[in-house]
């Protein structure tokens, strides 16, 4: 019968989330199984076995050895799963033996992160601030003060520079010591790498005299120094940081070039260090108005686009900057380079442009209203958290290349990451997000990056698997620790096969995972189809799934029944469909930039909560307890506590927020409307303790205007529409409810197709 | 009141006295000159009776300030032709008061003749009972305003006839608001200076940084308006941000000199006052700030578009510092192998500007009221004649120090006095100038730095102390009146923000006796004219024309005397004859040709002869013929004991007597100083007894002066070093006659000295042959032979 499988284990011990877990054995089955066989992989997932300081042992085909490996501790041979070659240990691994394993053969190292010696540079990680200073003045010594602040939070051996922008772009020069020096670009100017090159004296000799006493070095080091060489210099400048200097006409946006600001600062970091580990971090408090990547004119009558305007490609800058930033991107991306972007702004700075920068190279992004925010302030800090090692908890240019048995195909990758662009035989002709190739660069990884990637089953009907054969898959990730270390991280796996009959195969299924993986496509899809191709993409494959694994009777809706590990599975494309992701026309294409990049970035569960946001009621009659994401859990007696990731929100029912107006809770008979009143504010700070970017934090009470956020996620049970009175409130929705979209479920599920 | 008439005796010299024929001078052979005679004064102006309103000597105007080269002027052209002499003017309008001069009147009420807008002068002609006057130049009567006789700062009452514009041929009149298109503007200084790698290794940034530190409180700031800006330049332009409150510049660099901007709106052009520390503490810091600079590249054009747009349209004076030669952007030049050509017919084409670009600048310079002062420093190629352009159109100043390296004291000292100097100048501001001439005179060609707006107008967006500007004139109908009149009117603003005009008004009696016209000849305009036509033609055409025609006018002008003057009028004559008053000026002829501007050499680097050519076409006629082309000597073993002390009346120091610069008056137990301005030579006498080295120099003998440059040295006041002290005051006369515009090095000929130096020195004594051009005696010997065979 069905085994419970443990998931959240194998996500412990390897980072790993399957949507199934056991794998359909035949390409055909595989593809009625609807959700792909595919894995949510935590790549740099914390490890309870500490690494290992030496190089791994490869196959001829790259593969690493891992404990799938037959091995022949007295010919001293391993066989490779994935290519079936023979391999020789290398001579000092001659004392083998089944009682003297090393740890990569040992089974609890399915995951092993290796210190590597071949081509480790100690290069330490490289920080690049580029900072707006078209600011308010109390945004901008916000933003200063959290600069300041971050130096002392980063490695001493860091690399920093800055760059300042506004109506130009300024790059100070922090190794020159006789008085501040910057060098400034035209803000309207689209400058080439080699302008940017020449015209900071960077890694060329051009233009210097000849019989010099000294050589000069690339250059860049006058821009970028170790942090405990120009803290000082640092500091200076950014205290004596000033506004923009050039005036703004009243009816005038302040003049802001963060296109070229960025291809400066990406341009700085290619030409001088191509390929080590540094992040540009930006910081933006409004739209780019001039050069290139400018998303709206300087003009305020002039507003910023909307998805309206984009969708009628109405919105004049949009496609010409996003192909500015796109360019960049892949620049940043292919010489390893992070961009994070901080918007600091109550309108919209053109991330939705600016998107692919940070998608492409693993880049934060961070959305708040100003830099005076604690969304901006806490989220940048929690940036440079370091692990229990004091290291900063951040890799780069990093390469993650998948092994599969040959069984399987590599479709794609769905995350923030680039093609590798490695061509191999088990790359599949099916494309699934960023495919054709079986690596893929992640510039910037933390240890929340979670990658999602998909797989085929590429074994024919007429062939026929071993019994007790396991489907292999190997992840090997070299990256740069923040230590400025080259480690080597290789994560291998193994599930079974089954016939397509097999209850094993339902048995397996992680409909969380699944439900995430399914969520990506989605989101991925949108960037480039029709929203409304993409809903009804999304609405055939969950009938199809239904389909498959529901137990009913032909055109009996009444029937329908699905298994306990699909019960879930409906609610949360119901959820999905909802979301924030796919319908975007609430928001504006800088959040709907923003909310994609988070999906596509967390791991299972945050990604989850993100989907289907969760609801805890506090209430006189009990501990707290999740409720029903419903209008019925409104109620006048409780307090509700809802976590959708972005937002954090307490609401108070209609009679707790006349208590607390008329201060009972102050009042030392009603102690215990205090304590319930405490209750969600204590929860909600745990919630925000380890949740990156910081989300934000509201406290209504029923029928304050705020309290919409939480209305926008109920299932609409009880509307205006539905008439209904009693339990829970009315939402002014035209939505269909939950229940309304499961009995259509039902009945499309059963009928003949 | 206190100008009026001091001197009867002179006065009656100089007017009232309608027989000039009469006033014959003496006729003297020219192989017989007295060098004296340079220090005369011009031969006078004689007026007749009443043409002067009030009758007073200052209604003749200095030369200093505007001369005419005849000072008797022909009445028809056909006279002026048969006496070959040139007629011209010579105008310093914005001369500094010299040593014991005082200053010059100052008039709040401007009277103007309706017609041709001359302003009253001494010459007018007060009818009608004294309601009207007749304007000199053209004769209309014009109604005498009420406010004439009326003192408006008193407000009482006054005296005509005491009136400064009647008493005095050079008045400045206050410039009411009319004469203003915007509010005076402040002086405003653009440094911009060569930062490259070579510029480092000479150590120039360093000592102009020096410099303007320690000439900060000279600078002309009396208002507290005066603006400054810095930029810094090699292969990239910086820029300097400095608010009142820093006390720390920020560096700002632009290398995107496809098409120059400021990198910031406002900060990089700076009161001097409000600004002053962060000024200062950025002029300490330039002297490290590049010593680690590699560039060697330098981008003058995008650095002067720059700060072209830093002065927007407020205007100023732009200081350009340079090094090396501007090789990147826009008035990008190449460096030309000169060497090869130096002394050839191509001499001359390297002379001329190759680029038009600094002359198209200089142009829209003009405009917005900018101007250049262009300094250079160091051996290397900068290609002067086309970055000179620059000053050339805008009235500005060049200066060159070939030998410039910051470990040198002498050249440092040089450069630092000359450049604050010139930081120090109470210079003129957004200028014009106009002339205006009586009926029958034009003016047909200017010589100076300038842009000609039109023909009697010279735009001078910066006029520079003790420029002076030329100007050929010609007799276009016969000149009837007894007297002609020159106006010139420079319109101005003063450092401290006023608008005025400063007027002179020069008169010239006419005649129609050629005797007449040759005895008021001024041998000095004379030859100022003829350097000055001939660095233009060396310019225009090739310097070998530019000599031919110097030596030609020569004989030309000797050859008319003699034909129309003398009885020997046709056939040889053994001995040339000439009026006293033009006795010097074959030497100052052959003075010319010897001049650095023009003299024939193939080892002068093109940027040290554009500099001498700028000099020329710069220098007032006193400066220019009595230093700079006949270079002062004095002997300073036996000078007469006043010589080197104060005057007891005027106070000031009395010179030795001038000697003729030749070898034969060198004896070799004396020590003489040779001085031409630009550089100054001690020359010791083979026997010189070591107590004249003591008291000179505190040395015993020649041994530690073999380097052949020294400082000359403060010995103090005690008697033993008395020839010191003596010799310094001598210095300082000679800087102060030649207005302190040069901080001569002093170089060191001796016995076993630097045969470089010697020769330099040689070259100077211009009575002596030497490689290419003849001695004096040789020189009118071949003028004799051309007159007597007629072949001129
Ligand atoms: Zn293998
Ligand atoms: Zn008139």
């Amino acid at each position: 019968m069905a085994i419970k499988m443990d998931f959240e284990k194998f996500e412990d011990q390897d980072g790993i989330r399957c949507s199934w877990n056991v794998f359909p054995n035949k390409r055909l089955e595989a593809s009625r199984c609807v959700v792909p066989v595919s894995t949510l992989y935590t790549v740099l997932k914390e490890q309870s076995t500490p690494p290992v300081v030496y190089d791994p042992v490869l196959c001829r085909c790259n593969a690493v050895l891992n404990p799938y490996c037959q091995i022949d501790t007295r010919a001293k041979l391993w066989i490779c799963p994935f290519c079936l070659q023979r391999n020789q240990f290398p001579p000092h691994y001659r004392d083998i033996s089944p009682n003297n394993l090393p740890p990569e053969l040992k089974a609890d190292y399915t995951t092993i992160e290796y210190i590597l010696k071949r081509g480790a540079t100690t290069s330490p990680p490289i920080f690049m601030f580029v900072v707006d200073t078209c600011l308010e003045d109390e945004d901008l010594q916000a933003l200063k003060d959290a600069l300041i602040l971050s130096l002392s939070l980063l490695p001493q051996d860091a690399l920093v520079g800055l760059i300042t922008f506004g109506t130009m772009v300024q790059v100070h020069e922090l190794g020159y010591g006789e008085c501040p020096k910057s060098y400034i670009f035209r803000g309207s100017k689209d400058y080439n790498l080699e302008q940017i090159r020449t015209m900071l004296g960077i890694g060329s000799i051009q233009g210097m005299a000849p019989n010099m006493p000294q050589r000069p070095s690339s250059g860049a080091e006058r821009f970028l120094l170790p942090i405990k060489d120009c803290e000082f210099t640092l500091n200076s400048i950014l205290e004596q940081l000033q506004r923009d200097p050039w005036p703004v006409p009243n009816d005038k946006r302040p003049m802001r070039c963060t296109g070229v600001a960025s291809a400066v600062a990406v341009g700085l970091l290619e030409a001088a260090f191509p390929n080590y580990g540094g992040r540009v971090m930006l910081f933006c408090g409004g739209p780019a108005t001039q050069g290139p990547g400018m998303v709206v004119g300087s003009e305020l009558k002039e507003p910023i686009r909307s998805h309206h305007d984009i969708e009628r490609d109405a919105a004049r800058h949009h496609r010409k900057a996003t192909k500015h930033y796109d360019a960049l991107a892949k620049r940043a991306a292919a010489s390893g380079h992070v961009v994070d972007v901080f918007a600091g702004c109550l309108d919209q700075v053109g991330l939705s442009e600016m998107r692919s920068l940070i998608t492409s190279t693993g880049g934060n992004m961070v959305l708040a209203d100003s830099f005076n925010t604690a969304i901006f302030k806490e989220s940048f800090q929690r940036i440079f958290e370091r692990d229990d090692e004091n290291f900063i908890q951040m890799a780069f240019n990093a390469t993650m290349e998948v092994h599969t048995t040959k069984e399987l195909k590599v479709c794609g990758l769905i995350g923030p990451a680039v093609s590798a662009e490695k061509k191999s035989p088990l790359v599949s002709d099916t494309e699934i997000g960023i495919g054709n190739t079986s690596a893929w660069k992640f510039c910037g990884i933390t240890p929340r990056t979670t990658a999602a990637v998909y797989f085929e089953v590429a074994n024919q009907d007429s062939q026929a698997l071993q019994p007790g054969s396991m489907g292999l898959i190997q992840f090997v990730t070299e990256y740069q620790h923040s230590s400025g270390q080259k480690r080597l991280r290789v994560t291998t796996f193994a599930r079974g096969w089954a016939e397509g009959s097999s209850p094993d195969i339902p048995n397996s299924f992680d409909q969380e995972a699944a439900a995430v993986l399914m969520a990506r496509i989605a989101a991925f899809k949108s960037e480039n189809d029709e929203p409304a191709d993409v809903l009804r993409w999304l609405d055939r494959m969950l009938i199809r799934l239904c389909q498959k694994f529901g137990d009913y009777r032909q055109e009996d809706p009444s029937s329908f029944r699905l298994p306990p590990n699909f019960s879930i599975y409906p609610q949360f494309m119901y959820h999905l469909r909802r979301s924030q992701f796919l319908q975007v026309f609430n928001n504006s294409p800088d959040e709907t930039a923003f909310y994609r990049q988070c999906l596509m970035t967390e791991d299972t569960n945050n990604s989850l909560t993100m989907i289907q946001p969760t609801l805890k009621s506090f209430g006189f009659e009990g501990p707290p307890v999740p409720v029903l994401l419903d209008s019925i859990s409104l109620k006048g007696d409780v307090i509700l506590l809802l976590d959708t990731f972005f937002h954090i929100l307490i609401w108070h029912g209609e009679t707790i927020a006349e208590w607390r107006k008329a201060g009972y809770h102050e009042q030392p008979e009603y102690e215990n409307l205090k304590e319930l009143m405490e209750g969600p504010v204590e929860e909600a700070q745990e919630l925000l303790m380890d949740r990156f970017p910081i989300p934000r934090y509201i406290v209504c009470d029923k029928g304050g205007s705020q309290a919409r956020f939480l209305l926008s996620k109920l299932n609409p049970s009880t509307t205006h529409m539905s008439g209904q009175y009693g339990v829970g409130e009315a939402i002014l929705t035209d939505d269909v409810s939950l229940q309304v979209f499961m009995e259509h479920l039902k009945k499309l599920s059963v009928s003949t197709p | 009141p206190q100008q009026f008439v001091s001197d009867p005796n002179q006065l009656a010299t100089q007017i009232g006295s309608m027989s000039l024929n009469q006033q014959s001078q003496q006729i003297v052979p020219i192989n017989r000159i007295n060098i004296a005679d340079l220090e005369l004064q011009p031969p006078p102006i004689l007026l007749p009776q009443g043409a002067t309103a009030v009758m007073t000597e200052n209604a003749i105007c200095p030369p200093e300030h505007k001369c005419c080269t005849l000072n008797a002027i022909p009445k028809t052209d056909k006279l002026l032709k048969k006496a070959k002499l040139p007629l011209g003017l010579l105008i310093t309008p914005f001369k500094t008061q010299d040593e014991g001069e005082p200053e010059i009147p100052v008039v709040y009420e401007i009277v103007r003749c309706r017609r041709c807008r001359t302003y009253m002068n001494p010459f007018v002609k007060f009818v009608d009972g004294g309601r009207r006057w007749q304007c000199n130049l053209c004769g209309l009567v014009n109604d005498v305003p009420l406010l004439f006789d009326y003192d408006s700062v008193t407000q009482q009452p006054r005296d005509r006839w005491s009136r400064a514009e009647l008493n005095h041929s050079v008045v400045e009149f206050v410039a009411p608001a009319e004469y203003m298109v915007r509010p005076p503007m402040p002086p405003v200084y653009v440094f911009i200076i060569d930062v490259s790698y070579p510029s480092i290794q000479m150590g120039v940034p360093q000592m102009i940084a020096e410099t303007i530190l320690e000439t900060l409180d000279n600078i002309p700031n009396k208002e507290n308006r005066t603006k400054v800006a810095f930029i810094t330049v090699d292969s990239t332009l910086n820029f300097y941000y400095m608010k009142p409150d820093s006390s720390e510049p920020q560096m700002l660099v632009v290398s995107d000199l496809e098409d120059v901007f400021l990198p910031c709106p406002n900060d990089l052009l700076v009161d001097l006052t409000e600004c002053r520390d962060v000024i200062e503490s950025l002029l300490s810091r330039m002297k490290d700030m590049f010593t680690k600079n590699q560039s060697v590249g330098n981008a003058l054009g995008p650095a002067i578009r720059a700060a072209h747009a830093l002065l927007g349209t407020l205007g100023g004076k732009i200081i350009i510092m340079q090094s090396t030669i501007p090789s990147i952007g826009e008035g990008k030049l190449d460096p030309l192998p000169e060497d090869s050509h130096l002394g050839t017919p191509k001499e001359s084409e390297l002379l001329k500007p190759k680029e038009q670009w600094y002359k198209n600048m200089a142009a829209e310079s003009s405009r917005v009221q900018i101007a250049y002062d262009t300094i250079f420093f160091g051996p290397g190629p900068k290609d002067l004649p086309s970055v000179v352009s620059l000053a050339r159109y805008t009235g500005g100043s060049v200066f060159y120090y070939p030998d410039f390296v910051a470990n040198r004291p002498e050249e440092v000292n040089k450069f630092k006095g000359e450049f604050s100097q010139l930081l120090s100048n109470q210079v003129g501001l957004e200028a014009v100038l106009r002339v205006r001439a009586s009926n029958g005179l034009s003016t047909k060609a200017y010589y100076g730095n300038f842009f000609l707006r039109s023909m009697d107008l010279l735009a001078l967006p910066n006029v520079t102390p003790n420029h002076c500007y030329a100007i050929d004139l010609s007799i276009d109908e016969t000149l009837t009146a007894p007297v002609v009149y020159f106006q010139t009117a420079l319109l101005y603003t003063t450092c401290y923000g006023e608008r005025r005009i400063r007027v002179s008004t020069l008169s010239v009696p006419t005649t129609e006796n050629i005797h007449t016209v040759f005895q008021h000849a001024d041998q000095v305009a004379i030859s100022a004219l003829l350097a000055k036509k001939a660095t233009d033609r060396a310019l225009s055409t090739k310097l070998e024309d530019a000599r031919e025609a110097v030596q030609f006018k020569c004989v030309e002008i000797l050859g008319a005397f003699k034909t129309e003057c003398t009885r020997a009028q046709t056939g040889a004559t053994t001995d040339l004859q000439v009026p006293q008053n033009l006795q010097l000026l074959p030497l100052l002829c052959l003075s010319i040709l010897k001049h650095m501007s023009i003299r024939p050499a193939d080892k002068i680097p093109v940027s040290i002869r554009t500099e001498a050519i700028n000099f020329v076409n710069t220098l007032p006629p006193d400066q220019l013929v009595r230093t700079s082309m006949l270079p002062r000597m004095y002997s300073l073993h036996d000078m007469p004991d006043e010589c080197g002390r104060p005057d007891k009346e005027t106070g000031i120091v009395v010179l030795p007597p001038r000697l003729p610069p030749s070898g034969e008056q060198l004896a070799l137990h004396g020590v003489y100083l040779l001085y031409d301005g630009h550089d100054s030579y001690l020359i010791f006498g083979k026997n010189v007894q070591s107590n004249i080295y003591q008291a000179l120099l505190n040395v015993s003998d020649t041994q530690s002066l073999l380097g052949g440059v020294i400082s000359f040295p403060d010995l103090g006041d005690s008697p033993q070093h008395d020839l010191n002290k003596r010799t310094r005051a001598i210095m300082q006369r000679l800087r102060s006659i030649n207005r302190n515009l040069w901080n001569p090095i002093t170089f060191v000929c001796c016995e076993n000295g630097n045969p470089v130096i010697r020769q330099r020195m040689m070259q100077r004594l211009v009575f002596d042959r030497d490689l290419k051009v003849s001695s004096y005696h040789q020189f009118i010997n071949q003028v004799k032979d051309k007159i007597n065979r007629g072949s001129y």
